[in-house]
């Protein structure tokens, strides 16, 4: 697993690589719109990275996926979440405080990309969580089956 | 009603989910730091829960209904409750308060326990999830989030028993509890699903309002699922064969908040029978199917029990054997609730099933906590190989003794009052279980005075300095749950009259003003 | 107020303690009319073992596997049969529950 794989697997890597990262992107970002959302598009993000860990090893990476950064990124991201549905307190917890306020997202029209309130920061908040979530856990794998192998 | 009150419920599992998350970005500042902030969470949490307690009977116990994300009621005016939403009885109050007590002492205990340990950081980050949700499942009035917070427990319990990573036992029991934990919470999800397909929703009170008399066919093959997995996860015999592996091998503060979690699958059993099915479903049968399982549950667990060497399943097997006092003890109150003819016993049967399962989270906890610093003390978790524990750790042999003896039914001790609104009223509907039920007491007994003589008895075994003194956060732990076995037991008339009165009410009659409590805020 | 009632029977821990308390203080009480001639530290007060040396006292402590023998011998029909139940195998623990899953089920169902 160290040491990656064949030339013409790391090339696609190199040109795919921010391909699904934007497409992971996009699910998250438009998640209050179309199908998808928060988890989908973290997961996607996050198999833009098992590709890159399975494609050049985790020596080819030089640590560039860092692990603790990682898991102190998810638990931001988990926090977050949790900070909006705080924020509604005022009402009822996870009020959704923006929504028809004519501020950010709140706009009216509900096509818009700036609509649904707190809806699309909540989904950037879960696809924070999932993508470093499972890129952690990736790693992890990663590191328990070199160490089976080199046993 | 001020704010604080209003949004207690939800507090409750916000707070320690705040907690959960922020625990390894606190942790890392510093060990010290992590344990205040971890204990901070926990005294947070369960002042929130007393204060909500005692809100709630000084209110006359009606029940509480708290919707998330704004009114109970949409703006296109549909009538059918699908917000998600808390729902408070006197039943998941008074379990709420078992919860707050298991947790506040295990967060306590394992302050710590785990100080020189690795791995303290996601320890502390697991029992705070599994707080979360043990705590949701006793208030939420919704059935699907009831499968979510089933599945919280199960994923932080099963992580917390294959904690020690270091030894195959832990894996392999965190293996088998996982796999039936999924099992059990697959079954659940399937009844769900057969409801939400019937009736077009997932609210306990729309769908108890749904279910006419004379449940459809997939009304009982809903109940039979929802009945099965429960009773699995609350570890009746003959499902309970995960329990032993799952006590033995958790840390010891987590196991107490498995007894914790196992009592609220119960609850979810009793929400299931006497609220969604109740009046509109309760065949005799059921009520029988329910002392069945109770009675198999007592013998097998305390006869198990007596032939164990390992100290933590032999406390398991006990804490196995408990579970079926209190199935018994409301099948008992089932019986008589849907007999042709109520009889008051059915009442005293509840009381004391739901006052024996506050003294058995108490007495079992007492136990758990004291043999995890035996076992830390002794090296060993064998009988066989411990003696003379009592000659260097007196606190810990007198809290050990307490337990056992109120475990057993001693008087004048809290286990003692319970069983024996257990025994009285059992007999009323059938002596025999009443015989069955005192005789395995008696045979508790037995058990724990064989663990008490090897373990505590006799000459020094080798004497080291390992738990000596034993810590002061552990002393306070398990000193607050004897100082609940002892109040009980002296003043069992005081807490059945305030906190076990309204849970048994709320199984009892409380069926109609739980529907209400939902159903009459709808269309407005 | 501290005690309970049953419906059939009654329960106050506090009478019960002095009750307790009262039987303490007459066996006490009893106890004063006791022997008071022995000497202490002498042969008399010694351990009798048909003459044979007393053993040391870690070879006396009754071990935990050793207890109640007697009684799971007596038992031993029915606890072969438990512990044949619990194999340790995961199978058998989800055949179990699937079993029980199926008795309560046609219960429910042939029930009205």
């Amino acid at each position: 697993m160290s040491s990656g794989m064949s030339v013409i697997v790391r090339t696609v890597t190199r040109f795919t690589y921010a391909l699904i990262i934007v497409f992971g992107f996009y699910v998250i970002m438009h998640g209050h719109l179309t199908p998808g959302g928060g988890f989908q598009g973290g997961a996607v993000v996050a198999s833009a990275f098992a590709l890159a860990l399975v494609a050049f090893g985790t020596a080819g990476l030089k640590g560039a996926l860092n692990r603790h950064l990682l898991q102190s990124l998810e638990e931001v991201g988990a926090l977050a979440f949790l900070g909006l549905a705080f924020a509604g307190v005022g009402t009822a917890f996870f009020y959704n405080i923006l929504a028809n306020s004519g501020s950010v997202f709140g706009g009216s029209d509900p096509a818009a990309l700036a609509s649904g309130g707190v809806l699309p920061l909540m989904n950037w908040a879960v696809g924070l969580k999932v993508m470093t979530g499972i890129a952690s856990i990736l790693i992890i794998m990663v590191i328990g089956a070199r160490k089976e192998a080199t046993e | 009603m001020n704010a604080l009150l209003h949004h207690a419920p939800v507090l409750l599992v916000a707070v320690p989910l705040l907690g959960a998350f922020a625990v390894p970005l606190v942790g890392k500042l510093g060990s010290g730091l992590r344990r205040f902030f971890v204990g901070l969470i926990a005294l947070l949490t369960t002042a929130i829960a007393g204060y909500l307690a005692a809100s709630f009977y000084a209110a006359g116990a009606s029940p509480i209904v708290y919707v998330l994300g704004g009114r109970l009621s949409l703006p296109s005016g549909m009538v059918a409750p699908i917000r998600i939403m808390f729902e408070l009885d006197g039943l998941s109050v008074f379990m709420m308060l078992i919860t707050a007590l298991a947790a506040l002492a295990a967060v306590l205990y394992t302050s710590s326990f785990w100080k020189e340990r690795s791995g303290a950081t996601l320890k502390d980050s697991l029992m705070l999830l599994l707080i979360v949700g043990i705590f949701g499942m006793e208030m939420t009035g919704d059935l699907f989030n009831f499968f979510v917070f089933l599945e919280i427990t199960s994923i932080a319990a099963c992580s917390l028993v294959g904690f020690r990573v270091w030894n195959g036992r832990s894996q392999e029991a965190a293996f088998k509890v996982m796999t039936l934990y999924t099992l059990s919470g697959l079954f659940v999800l399937l009844a769900v699903g057969l409801l939400y397909g019937q009736y077009g929703g997932l609210n306990i009170a729309y769908l108890a309002t749904m279910i006419g008399s004379g449940a459809a066919l997939v009304d009982k093959i809903a109940l039979g699922l929802l009945l099965t997995g429960l009773a699995m996860k609350a570890g009746a015999v003959p499902m309970h064969m995960w329990a032993p592996d799952a006590y033995g091998e958790a840390p010891g503060a987590a196991s107490i908040l498995l007894v914790a979690n196992s009592q609220a699958s119960l609850y979810g059993l009793f929400r299931v029978l006497f609220t969604l099915y109740g009046s509109a479903y309760s065949p005799q049968s059921l009520a029988w199917i329910l002392i069945g399982l109770a009675v198999l549950t007592i013998i097998v667990g305390v006869t198990m029990a007596l032939v164990q060497r390992d100290l933590k399943r032999l406390i398991a097997f006990g804490a196995v054997s408990q579970i079926g006092y209190m199935m018994l003890a409301v099948g008992v109150g089932f019986a008589a609730m849907t007999a042709l003819q109520p009889s008051d016993f059915g009442f005293v049967a509840l009381q004391g099933g739901l006052f024996h399962m506050i003294n058995d989270a108490a007495c079992i906890g007492l136990l758990f906590l004291a043999a995890g610093i035996v076992i830390r003390r002794a090296g060993t978790r064998d009988l066989q190989g411990m003696g003379g524990i009592a000659h260097d750790l007196k606190w810990t042999t007198a809290f050990f003794m307490l337990g056992a003896f109120a475990l057993a039914g001693m008087p004048p001790l809290n286990g003692f009052a319970s069983k024996l609104m257990i025994y009285e009223s059992t007999f009323r509907l059938s002596p025999v279980l009443a015989i069955v039920a005192i005789l395995a007491s008696i045979l508790l007994l037995a058990v724990f005075l064989r663990a008490f003589q090897a373990a505590f008895l006799g000459p020094r075994t080798e004497p080291t300095d390992v738990m000596r003194p034993v810590p002061i956060s552990m002393l306070v732990s398990m000193g607050l749950l004897a100082l609940v076995v002892v109040a009980f037991g002296l003043f069992p008339g005081f807490f059945v009259d305030r906190i076990v009165t309204p849970a048994a009410q709320a199984l009892w009659s409380g069926r109609d003003a739980y529907i209400q409590a939902v159903m009459s805020g709808m269309g407005g | 107020m501290t005690g309970i009632t049953t419906g059939f029977g009654a329960w106050n821990p506090i009478a019960w303690l002095l009750l307790f308390l009262g039987v303490v203080a007459g066996a006490l009480f009893l106890r004063r009319f006791g022997n008071k001639q022995y000497k202490k530290n002498t042969g008399q007060t010694k351990v009798f073992l048909s003459g044979n040396e007393e053993p040391e006292a870690s070879a006396l402590h009754v071990r935990g596997a050793h207890l109640y023998w007697g009684f799971v011998d007596g038992l031993s029909a029915y606890y072969r049969r438990v512990r044949a139940l619990h194999t340790g195998l995961l199978s058998d623990y989800v055949a179990l529950f699937v079993g029980t899953l199926g008795v309560v089920l046609i219960v429910l169902v042939l029930s009205r």
